[in-house]
This record gives structure tokens, C-alpha cells and sequence, in this order.
């Protein structure tokens, strides 16, 4: 619009843009604007995915906040994660998550800002992003889940009211299953491990496996090919489900809660 | 005359590390061999005297692939990097590598970059460099396809350097080193097939038998629940109409979990 009138009007033009300039920033002093990054700082920025590391990302300010339905996003194209409203980039997230789009739970809202749960390394990191700028698709998340690792049960949650509870298996004192606010990043049909037809990983990793075969130690979900899990913590930190809370969980949203306490 | 000298040079030092035994993983041919239709991407391979096999080094054969390594590192400063990852499939591929530093034995590092990457999207082909130096030659942070850099001596450097193949994927290299013929060295590399669209979805490429057949076995019923079904994106990226989150469509990768 500025381009067409300013070829019609140069002077008239550049006028107007100066005043769209000023009333602009006029409206935006209660807002904070995300910093510039350019590309050779985009670069340097890890990808948030499950096989990166942030640093100097704020930590989740509920960990225990519980299983809670809630806004997710996926964004359609790259989004830079920030530190702080207005704060430095930390991170870029990227719109897929080993092969599903990507989707996080928002766990705050701020002046068109969203914190969003990552899935990196550290656990409970979170960033973020400007969603006024950004491209993102946002959605209502009716599901959460509980994982109670001392009762060995895992309940799924609609809407707050429990739809379904398993007795499951976690990990060996070894090696935990962690404990915190994580969500499933993705769904894995898995074309090499041949223990769950379907893997659901967690934006969560195991605090005591640094790697895990040729993965980042990346806690998961899915079931296993006989019952020596049920109730018991044998696992290397995985949350071992039965075959049909696997086929339920599986239609349960990407970015949904995973309460783990 | 100078050339000349310098190449001699680059020779004996690689010779020295070969002796030394400084070879990475010396298994014969795979670093050439690609499946073709396929998303792959690896953040190194070097090929001549100094051979190192691509790494890490992933293909979208079966399904989404992913892989990193914490550091690569072969004395006496031949190579030291750090944060190696590729991953492929769904239509994309990536390899990024962070604090490179390229040395061959000379003694102050030929290459030098705190981040490398390359990477391929629908089509949507880039790559780009932060703080990366060649000699004493600063690199742009992002330049046109197939821009050569002049080294004075030994090197021919391409940067962005792009390539079509016979099936129409395009390979993407962010930087690409020639020692006259006698050594390979690159960085950054990403292969997409064109117009690919959601791994999970796709069936029409030309691959092997138990891959046309897994896929199919991957539950495409729930892709009715995905929403979004006419976008670029993968299945399940849009809100349902009634603006509740959609279900998933599991989608062919392999990841280690901590089973």
C-alpha cells in the first residue's frame, strides 16, 4: 500500500509513512518488540529439538503445575525463541519434530507474547516467542496427563475428568523416569525398534543417560511386548503403558501435558 | 610458483596424517553412495588423503531421521567440531555444525566458523555461515548458489554450493573444499527431493520394496483427524474448525528412546 502510494504521490508518500511511523510507536510504548537477530545470529542458535541444548532458557514456572489442558501452537515457519519479553534469542524452533508437526504447550501469555515448553535439554526449559510476529497456528488442548511414578499409574485427562487409568512401568532406580511438566513432542511409528508399533516421545530426557543407543536420552512413551513392566520400575526411564492406553494416547493431541510425579 | 609450493605442502601434512593413522572410520565406498529419493543430510565428509566417512549422516529411507554428535575431533589439529547434526525427512533436510575449526595440520586453522548449516525445505534451498574464515578470508554470512571463493594457494572453495541430480534432488552444501584434486572436504550438506511433501504421506517415490510397504502400514486412517489436509504442511499442523488441537498422524521415524 505504501509502495502504491508513494508511486503515485512520492512527497504525499513518504508523508504518510512518517506519520504511520509515529502513531505506531505511539501505541507500541506499553509493548516490548522483540530484539533484531540477524542471520549469522540465527545461525549460531540451536534448533529446540529433541536432540538440542539451550542454554540461558528460563525454567518452567510451574513444574509442578499439574496436568492442565490449554493453548498449543505450531508454528508454520521458524520462530526465534527468546530468553525474556524483549530479551535475547536463545533458540529457534523449528516447524517439525522428528517428522510431526511441531506443536507446544503455551504455559503463559504476556503483550502478545507466549511461553512456550520446550523440548530440549535442560528439562523444563521454556522460551519466548513473539506470537503477534510469528505464524503460528494456534488450538484449544482439552488433554493432559498424570504419571504418578510411586503408584505406578498413568490417567488421561479430558477436560479435567479422567477418561481412562493403566498401571505402567517407569524407570530403574538407575536411571528415573524424570520428574516435571514435560509433553509429547511427536508420534513415531517406528520403522527400527520393533518393542511398540507406535513410540510417543517427551519433550523430557533422562537425567542420568546423557545418550541413549543413537538418540539424546529422550524419555518416551509406548508399550512393550510382554507385561514384565506392569507396576514395576525396569525400565531406562521410559514410561512403559499397556497396548490400549498406547492405542488411546496415541490420538491424544501433540503438545499435550504429561504431568510426571 | 607459489601454488605449487603450497600444494606440496598440503600433501605432505595430509600424508603425515594418514600415517599417523588418523582416518576416520575407514569403510570403503559409502561415502558417495545415496539412495536416491530421498531427504539425507550429513554435516561432514572428506574424501582423498584425510578420509572421513559422512558424519553423522542421515537418510529419509526409513522415515524421519535425526542424528548428532557432541564433537568430532582429529589430532594434531586436523579437525576439531562440535555439535554435528542432520536430520531428514517429512520433505526437509538440515546438517549444521557448530565451532569448526579445519586445520589439515597447518599451522594456524585453513577453515575456521562458529556455526555451519545447510538446509532444504519444498524446494526452499539455503545455507549460511556465521563468523567462518578461510586463510584470512572473512565468508559472507549468506551468498548466492555456487560462489567461489579465491584462496590464494591451494584451495578451490565453493560456497552454497547447489547440485541437481538425474532424479531432480537438489544437494545443498554449505561449504565445499577441493585440495587440486587430492582432497574433498564438506560441511554442511543437505539433500531434498523436489516437491516432496509429508514423509509420513508420500508413496510415489521410486524405493525399495519393504519401504512402499512399511509405509503403507503406517495407520493412515487417523490422517482424517489431522485437519489441515489441502496445506504444504504435515498432517495434523492446523486447529481443528472447532479450534480444539488435532490428533496426531504417526508419522515413519526411527528414534532411540530410553525404551
Amino acid at each position: 500500500m505504501h509502495i502504491k502510494s508513494r508511486r503515485l504521490l512520492p512527497t504525499v508518500g513518504a508523508t504518510i509513512l512518517v506519520l504511520v511511523t509515529g502513531a505506531c510507536s505511539g501505541n507500541d510504548s506499553a509493548e516490548v518488540e522483540p530484539v533484531a537477530v540477524s542471520q549469522e545470529d540465527l545461525t549460531k542458535l540451536p534448533e529446540a529439538d529433541t536432540f538440542g541444548t539451550v542454554s540461558g532458557a528460563p525454567t518452567d514456572p510451574q513444574p509442578a503445575g499439574g496436568a492442565m489442558a490449554g493453548k498449543v501452537i505450531h508454528p508454520k515457519n521458524e520462530l526465534v525463541v527468546y530468553a525474556s519479553l524483549g530479551g535475547n534469542p536463545i533458540a529457534r524452533l523449528p516447524t517439525v519434530q522428528m517428522g510431526s508437526p511441531t506443536w507446544v504447550p503455551v504455559v503463559s501469555e504476556k503483550d502478545g507474547w507466549a511461553e512456550v515448553l520446550l523440548p530440549t535439554r535442560p528439562n523444563a526449559s521454556t522460551g519466548w516467542v513473539h506470537l503477534e510476529s510469528a505464524a503460528a497456528e494456534s488450538a484449544q488442548d482439552d488433554y493432559a496427563i498424570n504419571v504418578d511414578r510411586v503408584a505406578f499409574t498413568l490417567e488421561l485427562l479430558a477436560n479435567g475428568k479422567s477418561v481412562g487409568k493403566w498401571t505402567i512401568g517407569t524407570g530403574k532406580p538407575e536411571h528415573p523416569t524424570p520428574s516435571g511438566r514435560a509433553y509429547i513432542i511427536a508420534s513415531i511409528a517406528e520403522t527400527k525398534n520393533t518393542y511398540s508399533p507406535i513410540v510417543l516421545p517427551l519433550s523430557y530426557h533422562s537425567n542420568s543417560l546423557e545418550t541413549f543407543g543413537g538418540g539424546p536420552g529422550t524419555v518416551g512413551l509406548h508399550t512393550w511386548p510382554n507385561d514384565s513392566y506392569v507396576g514395576k520400575a525396569n525400565s531406562d526411564g521410559c514410561i512403559r503403558v499397556p497396548r490400549e492406553a498406547l492405542d488411546r494416547l496415541a490420538k491424544v493431541p501433540l503438545g499435550t501435558i504429561v504431568n510426571i510425579t | 610458483m607459489s601454488r605449487k609450493k603450497a600444494v606440496a605442502g598440503g600433501v605432505g601434512v595430509l600424508s603425515a596424517a594418514l600415517v599417523a593413522g588418523a582416518v576416520l572410520a575407514p569403510a570403503a565406498g559409502a561415502a558417495e553412495a545415496k539412495n536416491s529419493g530421498v531427504d539425507s543430510a550429513f554435516a561432514i565428509s572428506a574424501s582423498g588423503l584425510l578420509k572421513v566417512d559422512p558424519t553423522p549422516s542421515v537418510d529419509s529411507s526409513e522415515g524421519f531421521a535425526q542424528q548428532s554428535l557432541a564433537e568430532l575431533k582429529l589430532p594434531p589439529a586436523l579437525l576439531d567440531l562440535r555439535l554435528l547434526t542432520a536430520k531428514a525427512g517429512a520433505g526437509q533436510a538440515r546438517a549444521a555444525v557448530a565451532d569448526v575449526s579445519v586445520g589439515l595440520g597447518v599451522g594456524k586453522p585453513l577453515l575456521s566458523a562458529s556455526a555451519i548449516e545447510a538446509s532444504c525445505h519444498h524446494g526452499k534451498v539455503s545455507s549460511s555461515l556465521a563468523k567462518a574464515k578461510i586463510g584470512d578470508v572473512n565468508l559472507a554470512v549468506q551468498v548466492p548458489p555456487n560462489t567461489g571463493v579465491s584462496v590464494p594457494g591451494l584451495l578451490s572453495v565453493v560456497l552454497n554450493k547447489q547440485t541437481t541430480h538425474p532424479d531432480g534432488s537438489v544437494t545443498v552444501t554449505a561449504i565445499s573444499i577441493n585440495v587440486d584434486g587430492i582432497q574433498k572436504l564438506d560441511l554442511a550438506s543437505a539433500t531434498c527431493v523436489p516437491g516432496d511433501g509429508d514423509d509420513g504421506s508420500t508413496s510415489t517415490k521410486p524405493t525399495s520394496s519393504t519401504k512402499t510397504s512399511s509405509r503403507t502400514s503406517a495407520p493412515a486412517s487417523s490422517s482424517a483427524a489431522g485437519g489441515g489436509g489441502g496445506g504444504a504442511g504435515p498432517a495434523g499442523d492446523r486447529a481443528l474448525p472447532n479450534g480444539k488441537a488435532p490428533a496426531p498422524t504417526p508419522v515413519k521415524a526411527h528414534l532411540d528412546v530410553t525404551g
